[in-house]
């Protein structure tokens, strides 16, 4: 328990703090990015795919950064910016309209470029990729 | 719903997802001293996500057949708060540190996330309702646009 006059080690708190913030601000900028690939291209999940590979380039480049940057850019940006949930509720509808080729396509197309894309961003920001 | 309505609610839903994340799967194994305990985690982690966004998805359809308008609901907890509990980087990064270690469970661990996700997500729908009765046509046809009106 902290006493009076104690000092506060507040490297605990702002990784906890950082990480919702950059969480927030990913997921907007994902959502801008769907909704304008379906407006636009009318193909929303060219959107959600570019907002996975972004993601993960930004983890790569970050990856090997000190605590500050791993918050808020790695598990908080990166995190929000990509999902797993609404790529899986638009696999159950691409699977139930037989559309089986956007399933490959994000499954295996999105992951190896996103893999791709983490580790040039490992290399450029000078992680070991 | 204004632009500003909408990313103030996938801003806030997601800033409590991301929380969530951190917490289980970033704060537990460390405090576990027990950085093995992240890859499953984070699997648990995107597969109850899915569940969730699956289950919300499935009411927000559910008010939408009922007249009512759920884009509200849909920004808050598919786009924001399931959003940013998942992670699709954190979940190739975790494939990439354990193919960088030579280990044995990341193939495993991709194709467990890859399976279990839309399975979860397709068993959420179901629970809320929507499973028996067949997800809704592409009302625009093109593909990719996604079955609903807000694809996330």
């Amino acid at each position: 328990m902290l006493a009076a006059g104690d000092a506060f080690d507040l490297s605990v708190l702002a990784p906890a703090l950082l990480a919702p913030i950059g969480t927030a601000i990913g997921a907007v900028v994902r959502d801008g990015l769907v909704r304008g690939a379906r407006a636009r291209l009318s193909r929303a999940d060219l959107g959600l795919a570019v907002a996975q590979v972004a993601a993960c380039f930004v983890a790569g480049l970050f990856a090997g950064g000190g605590a500050m940057a791993l918050a808020f850019c790695v598990a908080g940006f990166a995190g929000g910016l990509s999902t797993w949930s609404s790529l899986a509720v638009d696999m159950v509808g691409w699977w139930r309209e037989r559309r089986l080729g956007l399933i490959a396509f994000h499954g295996a197309g999105v992951l190896a470029l996103s893999f791709a894309a983490f580790v040039a961003g490992r290399a450029l920001g000078g992680g070991a990729a | 719903m204004t632009a500003l309505r909408r990313a103030f609610l996938v801003a806030a839903g997601a800033a409590l997802g991301g929380l969530f994340r951190v917490v289980l799967a970033v704060f537990l194994p460390v405090a576990a001293d027990d950085p093995a305990l992240v890859a499953p985690a984070l699997l648990v982690v995107n597969v109850s996500g899915s569940l969730l966004a699956g289950f919300i998805r499935g009411l927000a359809l559910d008010e939408e057949r009922k007249g009512r308008d759920p884009s509200n609901l849909e920004a808050a907890m598919v786009v924001g708060f399931c959003g940013g509990y998942t992670s699709y980087s954190a979940f190739v990064a975790s494939l990439h540190e354990g193919l960088a270690g030579q280990l044995a469970w990341p193939i495993g661990l991709a194709a467990a996330t890859i399976v279990l996700c839309p399975l979860a997500a397709a068993l959420g729908m179901r629970a809320s309702g929507r499973g028996k009765g067949g997800y809704p046509p592409n009302p625009g046809g093109g593909a990719g646009r996604g079955p609903e009106k807000e694809p996330a």
